[in-house]
């Protein structure tokens, strides 16, 4: 299958064969081996406290590639989500750093870091730059903003035993035994997937994303749609930021540059899962698990940081070729018929 | 984006923005959101730079103009020292043009380079690495132009300002040693061996450890990295943790705070108070968590930042004053060595 | 156009209206450029003069050099994020191959030889990538594993600390001039006259460009996409290895991580040149333009005594204005 033929992705779905299934289990396959190989390899690694703890660390990246997700469904990427999530973590550090109450620093750390959202909004849905140039241009401007914002860079940091229980939980808390991350990377991760698969909204983002030719024919909703997109996932990266603010109890300059491109990563992984590459929330999950689970494997097992970056790039390597490969030994026996191309998606319910 | 039909989820995301410029506009207006307690000394670390000026008989810098080119203003050392130097050339009347590399090797030649076009009367290196400067630095004595280093030296620098890097290590690496009884496991952060101070201060933990034989180095060494530091060495320092349970990490080294923050938090979350932090720099954040009794962070070294950076403007002032019999080779600030007893007065008297 | 052509092209369905656009907004980037330019002569004596602009573009060689790869890359595999072509490992690349340079030299071997094995390494890594992409792998998601297995590499054979590139070819490499440019300009030069020429005003050029906008198409024209992308990841991959030796001979030195310092700008550099393109696509020239202007900028804002937290910010909006001016203007004259 050539980069034309994963373009092609209709709108409908017709029901799955049993060798269609098997490329798409490549990615869950090897979140499987992953885990075989380490419980065999450490002790450590197949307990319940180790794979809570995991969780705990990755709900961060969880939380910006669901954010991601909805965007690159949308048809569009989003460079920027590292500058929503810092802005974020620094205006909640700072206002707790101010005194401010618990939940002002919430919702002033959401609120900046849903100001770039509404800037990528306007750029690509009203002035028309491409995704790409603006959110990049985006990741520019917003790093020069945090480092005029902090004095050229200053980390600012919160006392520990001064920080309100309100903010601390946020990174630190137990909710039911379960870190507070990972019930918010959960619930995020839900809803988003509810949103995207299970409503209006969702089918017409999807559409738009996949057909915008098709989809300009329902008017202005594309412009509010894309805008929406590029929103939510500044939101959700943004609650990213309000957690690792609380987790690490500091705002330290250029953090959200970490999760960027694993989450471009993990929600591409995703969409080895699907039929047509489309990417979905739990596929991005098994993304985002692959990698949580073996940069943690590789450390337990005490492989120097030298051979990790390897390591990561043949199991990501990997885990793309066998879907190809096998995607191909099914396409040389069923061919889809080249008119679903141009079908319009009917609107289901 | 207007008003047009917007879909439920769109929808409530307006409203919820709505409510967020709301509670924008009332922090902007009340302290009634604040924190009932008095603020105390919690103030955010601010890189102002209040030199302790010295100064009895400093030249004049009216009319020179000097450029500074930092290698990274990412953690507190090289932004203070950054804030510093401007702060007293200004005070002595100089102009300052001042570039900071982002920690790129590359911008880092280009500023100096770009330095060099702007014909400045004196040009001062903050930070950098003696191979990849030193190309540049040689144009800088080509064009005739007094060169000045920040920790580092160069065979072009008229003076280095500098703490005593070997020092620093090896009264770090027999702290360390000495506070756990000469033997046991330390886990260290080597991501950067490239760099100057860091490889000093690493290579004078492996001398002064040659008398310990009964300290191992844990392998893998970890890596510190510039972006996202506190959380990835925290979750780093989080699965050694469960590698090496109890008993099996007895201290943790690294050539700066900014990792040990994100260890020491690891660290104390467990429970392992077993376990000793050490860094180098007097990060704000290490400071605090030194002060917390509870905590991990055990020990840490203040460079006198802000004297460094004024001793370095006053050296520059010195030399085009036509005293350059006045400015040393190399000027040492003695650095402080930070615990858990000293932390406090040194706080307050460093005014860190 | 026919539905079954431009769906498969989601960016070229997004942008048809602005192929309209009137023959002056191609120069809404330029225009930018020159007005920068002359502010920033205006502002500082220091500007024009030789030895400051052969600085410029000194700092500007490498970034473009890499930029006009990747540049390839986007052509060949159109500029569509999800699926169209790119290439992260370019940063990387170039690390990967001032460090096998450089550990080569500093075991012995001749500069010559050093130089090859650099290239071998970085074809090798192009191969792979290449490859990759032909059998059907998304690039963005192949070319993040060789970014981070060549990184990982990089590590491996300079043991984390920088590897000194000395000897009088690398030494030439950095200070030498060449008709009175800096070798690294020179060198900028001939690869921009190679491969904006090869992309402009060939067949293989045209044949790059219509594979990149519409793949259906070209292969019914009796073009083989495979060919061309393949080629293009091959191309990207060689001119990130010169690209990291220059860099290395400019630093002396091979630094660990480097790759990562200069993947934004490569990347910038490459699609900003879409700015100055009147069909807002991405071409070589735009590429050195983009690259001479970036160094250019930096440059300025140091001779102005600007505090540099400000360059990020000046490179992201003066991006988005002239984005934003052809975007709007072109969809203004469509209607």
């Amino acid at each position: 299958m050539t980069a034309t033929a994963t373009r092609n992705r209709p709108g409908l779905r017709p029901a799955p064969r049993a060798a269609d299934i098997l490329p798409r289990l490549i990615a869950p396959l090897v979140l499987a081996a992953i885990m075989l190989a380490f419980s065999v390899l450490t002790p450590t690694f197949l307990t319940g406290d180790n794979l809570l703890a995991v969780l705990n660390q990755t709900a961060i990246l969880a939380l910006v590639a669901a954010g991601m997700t909805v965007v690159v469904r949308s048809g569009g990427i989003d460079l920027s989500v590292g500058v929503a999530l810092d802005l974020a973590a620094l205006a909640a550090a700072a206002a707790i750093a101010e005194r401010y109450v618990p939940w002002v620093a919430v919702v002033v750390g959401l609120a900046f870091g849903l100001a770039v959202g509404l800037v990528n909004a306007f750029l690509i849905v009203v002035l028309r730059i491409p995704p790409f140039l603006a959110t990049l241009s985006v990741w520019f401007i917003g790093t020069s903003v945090q480092q005029l914002l902090t004095g050229g860079g200053a980390p600012i940091y919160l006392v520990r035993s001064q920080v309100p229980e309100g903010f601390a939980l946020w990174g630190n808390g137990y909710l039911l035994g379960v870190p507070f991350p990972v019930v918010a990377a959960v619930l995020v991760a839900g809803v988003v997937y509810l949103a995207l698969d299970g409503t209006r909204w969702g089918r017409e983002l999807t559409v738009t994303g996949e057909q915008p030719g098709a989809s300009r024919i329902s008017g202005k909703r594309v412009g509010a749609l894309g805008a929406s997109a590029y929103v939510l996932a500044a939101g959700v990266a943004a609650l990213a930021g309000v957690v690792l603010a609380s987790r690490t109890y500091a705002f330290i300059p250029a953090s959200g540059q970490l999760y960027v491109m694993d989450a471009i990563g993990a929600v591409f992984i995703g969409a080895t899962l699907s039929k047509y590459g489309r990417v979905s929330v739990p596929g991005t999950m098994v993304g985002v698990l692959i990698f949580a689970l073996l940069a943690n494997g590789m450390n337990l097992a005490g492989l120097s940081f030298f051979w990790q970056g390897l390591a990561r790039g043949l199991a990501l390597l990997l885990v793309l070729l066998l879907g190809v490969v096998l995607a191909r030994q099914r396409t040389s026996r069923v061919r889809p018929p080249a008119t679903a191309t141009t079908a319009v998606p009917a609107r289901k319910g | 984006m207007k008003k047009s039909p917007l879909v439920r989820p769109a929808g409530s995301l307006a409203a919820k923005s709505l409510a967020l410029s709301a509670a924008a506009a009332l922090v902007l207006t009340g302290c009634s959101l604040k924190e009932p307690q008095a603020a105390s000394n919690a103030a955010p670390a601010s890189g102002a730079a209040a030199a302790p000026a010295a100064a009895q008989d400093i030249p004049s810098l009216e009319g020179k103009t000097v450029g500074i080119a930092a290698k990274d203003i990412v953690h507190d050392f090289s932004r203070v020292v950054y804030d510093a130097v401007q702060a007293r050339v200004k005070e002595l009347g100089g102009k300052v043009i001042a570039t900071q590399a982002e920690a790129k090797d590359d911008k880092h030649v280009s500023d100096v380079e770009n330095l060099i076009s702007q014909k400045p009367d004196a040009i001062v290196v903050i930070l950098g690495d003696k191979t990849t400067l030193t190309p540049a630095l040689k144009k800088v004595d080509a064009a005739g132009i007094p060169l000045f280093t920040i920790d580092f030296q160069s065979e072009f620098s008229a003076n280095n300002v500098t703490s005593d890097n070997w020092a620093i290590g090896s009264t770090v690496a027999r702290t360390l040693a000495e506070d756990i009884g000469g033997k046991g496991q330390v886990l260290v952060f080597n991501g950067f061996p490239g760099v100057a101070p860091c490889r000093i201060r690493y290579n004078e933990l492996k001398l002064v450890l040659e008398d310990y034989p009964s300290i191992k180095l844990i392998q893998p060494e970890l890596q510190d990295k510039y972006e996202g530091t506190v959380e990835d060495a925290k979750q780093q320092v989080n699965d050694a943790l469960r590698r090496l349970p109890k008993g099996q990490i007895d201290a943790v080294w690294s050539c700066w705070d900014i990792p040990q923050i994100g260890a020491a938090q690891a660290i104390d979350a467990a429970g392992r108070d077993e376990i000793k932090v050490y860094g180098v720099d007097a990060e704000p954040g290490a400071l605090d968590l030194i002060a917390d009794p509870e905590s991990s962070y055990t020990g840490t070294v203040a460079q006198q930042t802000k004297a460094m950076g004024a001793q370095s403007a006053d050296n520059v002032a010195l030399f085009l004053g036509g005293q350059q019999d006045k400015v040393p080779t190399t000027s040492y600030l003695d650095p402080v060595f930070i615990n858990k007893e000293n932390v406090t007065e040194v706080r307050s008297e460093l005014g860190l | 156009m026919s539905t079954a052509a431009a769906t498969p092209q989601t960016g070229a369905a997004q942008r048809a209206p602005r192929r309209g656009a009137p023959a002056w907004l191609s120069w809404a980037g330029y225009a930018t450029v020159l007005a920068v330019v002359l502010a920033l002569a205006a502002s500082s004596p220091n500007f024009l003069v030789p030895a400051n602009l052969a600085a410029v573009l000194n700092q500007a060689a490498v970034y473009a050099i890499a930029g006009f790869g990747l540049a390839v890359v986007i052509v060949t595999g159109g500029d569509d994020v999800v699926d169209g072509g790119i290439d992260l490992s370019v940063g990387a690349v170039a690390g990967l191959a001032g460090t096998v340079a450089a550990v080569a030299s500093q075991a012995g071997l001749p500069p010559v030889a050093s130089i090859a094995g650099a290239l071998a390494v970085a074809a090798a890594a192009g191969t792979v990538n290449g490859a990759a992409v032909v059998l059907g792998l998304r690039p963005l998601l192949t070319t993040l594993a060789t970014m981070g297995i060549a990184g990982s590499l990089t590590l491996v054979i300079s043991n984390n600390v920088k590897v000194p590139f000395t000897g009088a070819a690398f030494e030439w490499l950095r200070d030498g001039s060449l008709a009175g440019l800096p070798v690294a300009v020179v060198v900028m030069l001939v690869l921009f006259a190679v491969v904006g020429l090869g992309l402009g005003s060939t067949s293989w050029g045209v044949r790059s460009y219509a594979v990149g906008q519409n793949p259906t198409a070209a292969k019914v024209a009796g073009i083989n996409p495979r060919k061309y992308i393949f080629n293009s990841y091959l191309i990207s991959a060689l001119l990130a290895g010169i690209a990291g030796l220059l860099l290395s001979a400019r630093l002396s030195a091979a630094v660990p991580g480097v790759g990562n310092q200069i993947l934004l700008d490569i990347i910038l550099v490459a699609f900003m040149s879409v700015v100055f393109s009147r069909r807002l696509v991405v071409t070589i020239t735009g590429t050195l333009v983009a690259a001479l202007f970036i160094a250019a900028l930096t440059n300025g804002f140091t001779l102005l005594g600007v505090a540099s937290q400000w360059v990020g910010a000046a490179k992201g909006v003066l991006i988005l204005v002239v984005l934003a001016v052809v975007a709007i203007r072109g969809r203004s004259d469509a209607k």
